[in-house]
C-alpha cells in the first residue's frame, strides 16, 4: 500500500491540458469566417461579470418556484451579488455535462453535488479545496449532521459543504392490506423473524403459482442501496474509515453481518422466486404498475420525498410509518443519510461571494426554512431552527428520528461508482444464480480494494510529480 | 478525369470539412485515450496496450459482447422483416392510407421517457398487456415470460419494445415503393408471376439500396445500443441486458476510466467495421443500382 | 372480385396493427388525462375517469383527498359545494368518465414552454436546412460522379459513426470551446452543415437508383453537375429529402444530450430539457409529464402527415421515368 500525506494540489497542474495542440491561429480564422457567415446573431457571451456567481442545480422543475424563491432571498440579503441558477442535470453516478465543463475549462462557480460522489469526485480533482474558506468562515462542522459533514470531506480537506440530508429509509405499510390478512395494523414488524412471518401472511400465491399480492420486495432499491440498508440495520458496514495503514479506508463488503442481510434477502428470494417477486419492482415510482401506491404489495422501505407522492397518487391510503426492523427487537436500527452539498468545481478559484453564497444556502435561516417548507428536504445543518417543527410532525419526525440517530453514509470512498456496481452485481448472483453470499461478496470486497489501491497508485504519482515540480 | 475529382471534392466538401473541424481530432484524441489511464479529470498517463490486454480478461467485458450480439442478431434482421411487412400494408392504395402511416410512425417520435414508462407497465408479468395476451390463448403458464425481471426475457422484451420502433424504417421502404415504376409490376403479371415472385424478383431488388441502407444502419445502431436498458433496466437482471455501450458508459463516467472505456470503444468500431463490410460485400451482388 | 377481396384483407390487416402500434400512443393521451388518484391505477385503462357522488340529487366530481378511518375525504370539484371537503364511506363513490384538462394547462406552466419552444424551433429550422442542403450536395459528390476517392470518402464517413460518442465527447467539447462556441448554438447547428453520414448514406443509396441515363442526357446537352443536382437529382429524390427534413427535425426536436452539455444557461434551454425535469430524482408528475409528451409529439406528427404529400409526387415522377 502506498503511503500518502497530502500535499496542496498546484492550481496551475490541475488546469485542463488541451489533448492536442490547439488549432493554429490561421486554422480558427478560417472555420471562425466560414461559420461567422453562417449564424450571425449567435455571438459567444462576454466573459463573467464580477458580481454575478453561476450556480448548478439539478432538481426537477416542481422545485423551480422554491430555487427562484431561495435566489431572490439571497439577492435581497446581499444586494451587490446576483445568482444566476440554471439546470445541470445529475443522475446521481454521474454528471456529463459537470465533467465535460471541467475537463473543458468552463463551467459554475458553484455546483450541487450528490454526497456519494463527494469523495470520489474529490479525489479526482473534480472539486476545489475549500478547507481555507471554511477555516476562516464562522461555520463549525459540528453544526452538521456527522455522517453528512464526514460525506463532504476527503482526507481532512473539505471539498463541500452539506446542504440537505435524506435519511434512509422509513418503513411504510399498508394498514388495509394488514387488515385484510388479519394483521394488526397498529403494530409493524419489529424484528425481522416478524417481518417474515408478516411477509408471508401477506403475500397471496393464486392457483397458477404467481403472486398477486407480496409482502415486501427487500431489494426494490437499485440493489446496493437495498444493500447498504440491511446491511446497516443488520449491525454491519460496508466500509471501514482511513486509518494508518488505509489512508483511503478499507473494503468490508463481506462483513459477517452484512453477509447475514443478504443471506436473508437470499432465503426470502429462495421462497418466493426472485423473478416473481422482482416483477414487483418499481421503475417508475407512482405510475400504475407501482405496487406499493397500487395496493398490490404491503410494505416498503421509503425516501422522504415519497410520501408527497404518495399522497398525490394514493390519496386514500391508510398507511403506518415507523422504523425499519432489525434483527433484534430493541436494537436501534441503524439508517443512514445521503444528500446534496454545494461545492466549486475545481478549474474555478472560490470567489468570497460564491463561498458566502454556499454558506447561506446551507446555514441561514431563510434558505434552510425554504429548503424545509418548500422544497420538502431536510437540512443537513443540525442547527437549523426548522428540525424543531419537524420533528413533532407525525410523518416527517420519523424521519427526523431516522436522521438524528443515522450513523452512516454510503461508503466514503474515490471508487464509489464501482463499488456499488458490484455490490448490485453481487446482489443478482445471489438472488438470480444461487451462489452463496460470503463468496460473492468476498469477491466484492477482493475486486474493489483492488481498485482502491489504483486509485491511491494515480494519487500518489499525482503527488510526486506535484513535489517535483515544486 | 481529373475535373471529375474536383467535382466530387466540391460537392463533398461541406462533408470534408466537417470530417476535418470536428470528427478527425476528436478520433485520434480517443485512441490516444485508449493507450491512457485517463480518469477524466486528470490529464490521459501513457500505460501502452494495458487497457486491451485488461479488456481481454474483464468477464463483463465478455458478458456484455455476447449480450450486444444476441441484440444484434435479433433485432436486426427482426426489425428488417416487420418494416418491410409494415411497408408492404403502407404501399396499399387504400382510402386513409396516410393517416395510416403516420399512425405506424408515432412510436418513434414519442420521447423515451414516456415510451419507457408504457413498455415497463406493457410487460409486467402479471399485469401487464402481452402476458394478458398469452394468458388469454392459453399458453401454459410456466412458458409464460417473466420478461424484465426474468434474466433469460429481458434482452427479448428490449427486442420487443425496439420492433415498435420499425415503423422508422417503414418509412424509407415506402419513399423507396414509390419510386418503383408501376410498368415494372405490370410486365411481370402479364408474364404470369404471382404476388410472391413480383415481392422477390421485382419490389426486393428495386428496394435492396435502401434495405442495404437501413441493415448497415440497424447493425452500427444495434452495437451501439444504449439508451432503453440504461433508462429500463440499467443493465440488470443479472447483467442480462449489460450491453457493449452501457458496460462502456460505466466504465467512462461512474467509474472514471475513460481510458479504459476508449479501449472499448475501439474494439467495438472494429467490431463494427468489419461486420459493415461483410454486409456490404456480402451484398454487392444482390444490391441493384440503376447504371 | 379478387381485387376487392384482397383490399379488404389488406385493409383489415393494417387497422389491426394501426391499433397494436397506435396504443401506447393512445395510453400516453389516456394518462395525461387522468387525476392523479387514478394515475396510480393498477388496471390498464384507457378511458380516464373521475370520482363521482351522489350530492342533493345530483351526480358531482369529488377528489379524494385523505383518509379519516374507514372512510374517505373528498373535495366537491362542481356545483353549488365546489370546494367542500366532506367524509364519506368509499361505496358512496362511483367512477364516471372524465377528462383532467389541468394537466395540460398545469404544463404549459410547469416551465417556461414557449420561450423554450422558439429555443428549440431556432435550432431545429437551422438543423434541417444545414442537413438537407449539405447531405443531398455530398451524396450526389458520392453516388453520382465518378471520382477516384470518393470510396475512402464513403468508408471514412461510414467510420464516424461506427465510434461510440461517448469516447470523442470531451475533445470534441475541447474544440467547441477552443472556438469559443460554449453557450451557443453553434456546437448543435454548424455541424448540420457539414453533413451528417446517416442521411448522406442514405440520399447517396436513392440516388444511386436514379437512371444514369437521365443525368448522362442533360450533360450531354451541356448541364453544368450543379444543374444536374438541382433540376434532375432534387426533384427525383423528393421523397428521401422530405424524409431527411423530417428525420433530422424530429432528432434536433427530442435532442436532450446536446443542449445540455452545449447550453450553460436555462434561458437558452430546449423543449427536450424541460420535458425531462418534469421527472426527478424527490418528485415526478407523471399527468404533466404525459401531457407535455403529447404536446411535444403532435407536431412532429402533423410535420411528419404534411410531409407526406411528396411521397405521392413521388408516384408521379416515378411514372414519368419508367
Amino acid at each position: 500500500m502506498v503511503s500518502l500525506t497530502y500535499l496542496p494540489r498546484n492550481e496551475a497542474m490541475r488546469r485542463p491540458r488541451p489533448i492536442y495542440p490547439r488549432l493554429s491561429l490561421v486554422g480558427r480564422l478560417v472555420i471562425g469566417a466560414s461559420l461567422g457567415l453562417l449564424v450571425g446573431g449567435c455571438l459567444p457571451q462576454p466573459g463573467p461579470e464580477p458580481h454575478v456567481i453561476t450556480v448548478w442545480q439539478p432538481f426537477d422543475a416542481s422545485l423551480q418556484p422554491a430555487l427562484d424563491h431561495v435566489v431572490a432571498e439571497f439577492e435581497r440579503s446581499h444586494p451587490g451579488i446576483k445568482v444566476r441558477m440554471s439546470f445541470a442535470s445529475n443522475d446521481l453516478t454521474s454528471s456529463q455535462k459537470l465533467f465535460l465543463a471541467i475537463a473543458g475549462g468552463v463551467g459554475p462557480d458553484v455546483t450541487f453535488v450528490d454526497g456519494q460522489q463527494l469523495s470520489e469526485w474529490a479525489a479526482r480533482g473534480a472539486l476545489a479545496d475549500l478547507t481555507e474558506s471554511f477555516e476562516k468562515s464562522d461555520l463549525k462542522k459540528e453544526d452538521f449532521w456527522i455522517p453528512r459533514w464526514k460525506e463532504s470531506t476527503f482526507r481532512n480537506h473539505v471539498y463541500a459543504i452539506p446542504w440537505g440530508a435524506d435519511p434512509n429509509f422509513a418503513f411504510v405499510w399498508n394498514k388495509d392490506m394488514f387488515r385484510k390478512a388479519g394483521l394488526d395494523p397498529e403494530k409493524p414488524p419489529r424484528t425481522i423473524d416478524d417481518l417474515d412471518r408478516m411477509a408471508d401472511k401477506l403475500t397471496v400465491v393464486d392457483k397458477q403459482g404467481n403472486i398477486s399480492i407480496l409482502g415486501i420486495n427487500p431489494w426494490e432499491w437499485e440493489g446496493a442501496n437495498s444493500m447498504f440498508t440491511w446491511g446497516y440495520a443488520f449491525g454491519g458496514s460496508l466500509y471501514k474509515e482511513p486509518d494508518q495503514d488505509h489512508p483511503l479506508g478499507t473494503v468490508t463488503a463481506d462483513d459477517p453481518k452484512v453477509v447475514e442481510a443478504l443471506e436473508w434477502m437470499a432465503k426470502f428470494g429462495r421462497k418466493y422466486d426472485v423473478r416473481k417477486v422482482n416483477s414487483f419492482t418499481t421503475q417508475v415510482i407512482g405510475i400504475g404498475n407501482d405496487p406499493f401506491f397500487a395496493g398490490k404489495s404491503a410494505m416498503r422501505l421509503m425516501h422522504v420525498s415519497q410520501i408527497k407522492q404518495l399522497r398525490k397518487y394514493a390519496p386514500t391510503m391508510d398507511f403506518g410509518i415507523g422504523l425499519i426492523p432489525a434483527p433484534l427487537d430493541g436494537e436501534y436500527p441503524n439508517g443512514w443519510i445521503g444528500g446534496w452539498s454545494l461545492a466549486v468545481p475545481r478549474n474555478k478559484k472560490v470567489r468570497p461571494e460564491a463561498f458566502e453564497f454556499i454558506k447561506w444556502m446551507c446555514t441561514s435561516k431563510e434558505a434552510t426554512t425554504i429548503e424545509a417548507n418548500e422544497m420538502e428536504q431536510f437540512p443537513a445543518y443540525a442547527k437549523s431552527q426548522v428540525f424543531e417543527r419537524l420533528s413533532k410532525d407525525p410523518i416527517r419526525g420519523v424521519f427526523y428520528k431516522i436522521l438524528a440517530n443515522a450513523k452512516h453514509v454510503r461508503t466514503l470512498m474515490p471508487v464509489q461508482g464501482y463499488y456499488m456496481e458490484r455490490i448490485g452485481r453481487a446482489m443478482d448472483e445471489v438472488l438470480y444464480g444461487g451462489k452463496a453470499p460470503a463468496a460473492a461478496l468476498g469477491k466484492v470486497r477482493v475486486d474493489v480494494s483492488k481498485r482502491l489501491e489504483a486509485v491511491a497508485d494515480d494519487l500518489a504519482q499525482h503527488e510526486n510529480k506535484e513535489q517535483k515540480q515544486k | 478525369m481529373k475535373s471529375r475529382t474536383f467535382t466530387g471534392i466540391a460537392f463533398c466538401s461541406p462533408l470534408i470539412f466537417g470530417l476535418v473541424a470536428f470528427t478527425i481530432l476528436p478520433v485520434l484524441a480517443s485512441l490516444w485515450f485508449s493507450l491512457c489511464n485517463y480518469p477524466i479529470l486528470d490529464p490521459p498517463r501513457f500505460v501502452g496496450a494495458a487497457n486491451y490486454v485488461e479488456l481481454a480478461r474483464d468477464d463483463r467485458f465478455w458478458h456484455s459482447v455476447r449480450n450486444t450480439f444476441t441484440y444484434v442478431l435479433l433485432s436486426v434482421p427482426l426489425g428488417m422483416i416487420v418494416g418491410l411487412g409494415l411497408a408492404l400494408l403502407l404501399n396499399q392504395k387504400v382510402s386513409g392510407i396516410k393517416v395510416f402511416r403516420t399512425l405506424f410512425f408515432l412510436p418513434t417520435v414519442v420521447p423515451l421517457v414516456a415510451n419507457s414508462v408504457l413498455w415497463v407497465r406493457l410487460l409486467n408479468p402479471q399485469q401487464g398487456l402481452v402476458n394478458t395476451f398469452f394468458r388469454a390463448m392459453h399458453m401454459p403458464e410456466a412458458w409464460v415470460p417473466g420478461w424484465l425481471s426474468d434474466e433469460h426475457w429481458a434482452l427479448p422484451g428490449l427486442v420487443l419494445m425496439s420492433l415498435w420502433g420499425a415503423g422508422g424504417g417503414a418509412v424509407l421502404y415506402v419513399a423507396a415503393l414509390q419510386d418503383v415504376p408501376k410498368e415494372l409490376f405490370e410486365a411481370a403479371e402479364l408474364d404470369g408471376a404471382g404476388p410472391s415472385q413480383r415481392f422477390r424478383h421485382v419490389t426486393i431488388p428495386m428496394i435492396s439500396p435502401v434495405l442495404l441502407f437501413t441493415g448497415v444502419m440497424g447493425l452500427i445502431g444495434g452495437f451501439q445500443e444504449f439508451a432503453r436498458a440504461f433508462v429500463m433496466t440499467k443493465g440488470g437482471p443479472w447483467d442480462s441486458t449489460l450491453f457493449y455501450c452501457l458496460h462502456l458508459f460505466n466504465s467512462a463516467f461512474t467509474e472514471f476510466r475513460l481510458g479504459y472505456a476508449s479501449a472499448m470503444a475501439w474494439v467495438l468500431f472494429a467490431i463494427i467495421l468489419a461486420a459493415t463490410a461483410i454486409v456490404m460485400r456480402s451484398s454487392s451482388k444482390h444490391v441493384q443500382y440503376e447504371q | 372480385m379478387k381485387i376487392s377481396l384482397n383490399r379488404t384483407v389488406g385493409w383489415v390487416v393494417l387497422v389491426l396493427f394501426a391499433v397494436l402500434f397506435t396504443l401506447p400512443f393512445v395510453w400516453q393521451i389516456s394518462t395525461s388525462l387522468k387525476t392523479e388518484d387514478q394515475v396510480g391505477k393498477s388496471e390498464f385503462d384507457l378511458v380516464p375517469k373521475a370520482q363521482t357522488m351522489e350530492l342533493d340529487g345530483s351526480r358531482v366530481e369529488v377528489k379524494p383527498v385523505s383518509r379519516s378511518g374507514a372512510n374517505q375525504v373528498i373535495e366537491v370539484m362542481e356545483g353549488p359545494k365546489k370546494g367542500a371537503k366532506l367524509t364519506v364511506d368509499s361505496n358512496q363513490l362511483t367512477l364516471r368518465p372524465h377528462l383532467e384538462w389541468s394537466n395540460y394547462s398545469d404544463g404549459f406552466k410547469a416551465f417556461p414552454f414557449f420561450h423554450m419552444l422558439k429555443n428549440t424551433l431556432v435550432i431545429c429550422v437551422l438543423v434541417v436546412l444545414g442537413t438537407v442542403l449539405s447531405c443531398s450536395l455530398a451524396a450526389y459528390g458520392l453516388a453520382c460522379v465518378q471520382w477516384k476517392g470518393r470510396e475512402i470518402l464513403f468508408w471514412a464517413m461510414l467510420a464516424t459513426m461506427m465510434l461510440p460518442a461517448q469516447v470523442t465527447m470531451i475533445p470534441l467539447f475541447q474544440t467547441f470551446k477552443g472556438l469559443g462556441w460554449i453557450n451557443t448554438i453553434l456546437p448543435l447547428v454548424v455541424p448540420a452543415f457539414c453533413g451528417n453520414a446517416f442521411f448522406v448514406f442514405m440520399l447517396r443509396q436513392f440516388y444511386r437508383t436514379i437512371p444514369a441515363s437521365l443525368m448522362e442526357a442533360a450533360r450531354i446537352d451541356g448541364a453544368s453537375d450543379v444543374r444536374i443536382w438541382a433540376t434532375i437529382v432534387l426533384p427525383l429524390s423528393k421523397a428521401a429529402l422530405a424524409v431527411v427534413a423530417v428525420f433530422s427535425f424530429i432528432g434536433a426536436w427530442n435532442d436532450f444530450l446536446g443542449p445540455l452539455l452545449y447550453l450553460m444557461d436555462d434561458e437558452k434551454y430546449t423543449l427536450a430539457i424541460g420535458l425531462a425535469r418534469l421527472q426527478g430524482q424527490y418528485s415526478s408528475d407523471w399527468g404533466r409529464m404525459m401531457a407535455m409528451s403529447v404536446v411535444m409529439t403532435l407536431p412532429l406528427v402533423t410535420l411528419f402527415f404534411l410531409a407526406q404529400r411528396t411521397f405521392v409526387e413521388g408516384i408521379k415522377l416515378g411514372g414519368v421515368k419508367g
